[in-house]
């Protein structure tokens, strides 16, 4: 999967345009960084690639960036 | 015994209810058609089973809407009719609604009611089944809302709306349809999903929380679907059993 691809799926789960994000913008500072993002980006990566990751996992991502980690 | 002499074709057989369902028909003095794509789970399903080398197992993946024919070739093949159907299989993805679109929603409409349908139109033809009685499961997402789960929900909504109005046509071949209404079921399907939204909202509740009857084992269902299958629930066509562990 392309990086942009990464982060179109991204920026759908956060409800923004990919134009408002960069590898380096901190999640935390987004206001639509909620549980329903979450559950989003679980919820894509289980159906890409197969796995299911943990919770856990995707909340600990610090930045956009980290979190393109978890597409595999 | 109560299911002596007759045949029941199971879906989702490998595990969670189809595996009790299974169980219980076997225990029951029934044959069970399994059908689920694990085959290796499907024979550890098996194993478990009364008179096991009564049974059939047949690995197909009810995606593949296209072959159903093949399932029924294998019926015919042993010169087995059948005497009713239970579609157990099914996923249930989370699906906010951010991320929802027409191909997510239709992969759980095409395992829980699409599946469904077909499977049903194949049990009524001449010369598969005796009449008999088919289950549907439907889920108390169907009445009571669950964060995220709005293709899910739109999914066993339809199962139920088929039970209902596809006994009218079944009525003309003495089979009676009816669906069951389930609650937090203690399955790896459900388990999973839970688990996910937990971790995630620490505000969630886990509906089962609610459950009077607390968490349900799959045996339990099993024992509900096992009474609409017999002949105890001759008068009941076209409805809605609910056995949600008293979610209220």
């Amino acid at each position: 999967m392309s990086n942009e691809e990464k982060m179109e799926y991204i920026a759908e789960s956060l409800e923004m345009d990919v134009e408002e994000l960069t590898a380096e913008t901190t999640l935390e500072d987004l206001e639509n960084w909620d549980s329903v993002a979450v559950l989003s980006v679980i919820s894509i990566i289980s159906e890409q690639f197969d796995r299911y990751p943990d919770a856990a996992e995707i909340l600990g991502y610090k930045t956009v960036g980290d979190l393109m980690e978890a597409f595999q | 015994m109560k299911f002596s002499g007759k045949t029941f074709l199971i879906t989702g057989a490998s595990s969670g209810i189809g595996r009790a369902l299974s169980q219980n028909i076997a225990s029951l003095g029934g044959r069970v058609v399994m059908i689920a794509r694990d085959k290796e789970k499907l024979g550890e399903t098996l194993t478990t089973m009364d008179s096991f080398s009564n049974h059939i197992i047949i690995p197909f993946d009810l995606l593949n809407m296209n072959n159903y024919k093949e399932i029924f070739h294998i019926l015919k093949n042993h010169k087995i009719i059948l005497d009713g159907l239970v579609h157990c299989a099914g996923f249930a993805d989370i699906l906010p609604l951010r991320i929802m679109n027409r191909d997510k929603a239709l992969k759980l409409f095409d395992i829980h009611y699409f599946a469904f349908i077909e499977l049903v139109k194949h049990y009524a033809k001449k010369g598969i089944s005796n009449g008999g009685s088919i289950v549907g499961i439907s889920a108390i997402n169907a009445h009571t809302p669950q964060k995220c789960m709005t293709a899910y929900a739109a999914a066993k909504s339809a199962v139920e709306s088929a039970c209902k109005t596809l006994a009218l046509e079944l009525s003309e071949k003495s089979i009676r349809i009816n669906s069951v209404v389930v609650g937090g079921v203690e399955t790896a399907m459900a388990e999973s999903a839970d688990k996910v939204i937990a971790a995630v909202e620490t505000s969630y509740e886990n509906p089962v929380k609610r459950q009077l009857l607390g968490i349900e084992k799959p045996e339990q269902i099993a024992e509900v679907i096992s009474f609409l299958l017999s002949e105890e629930s001759s008068c009941i066509t076209g409805r809605a059993l609910y056995a949600d562990g008293g979610l209220l």
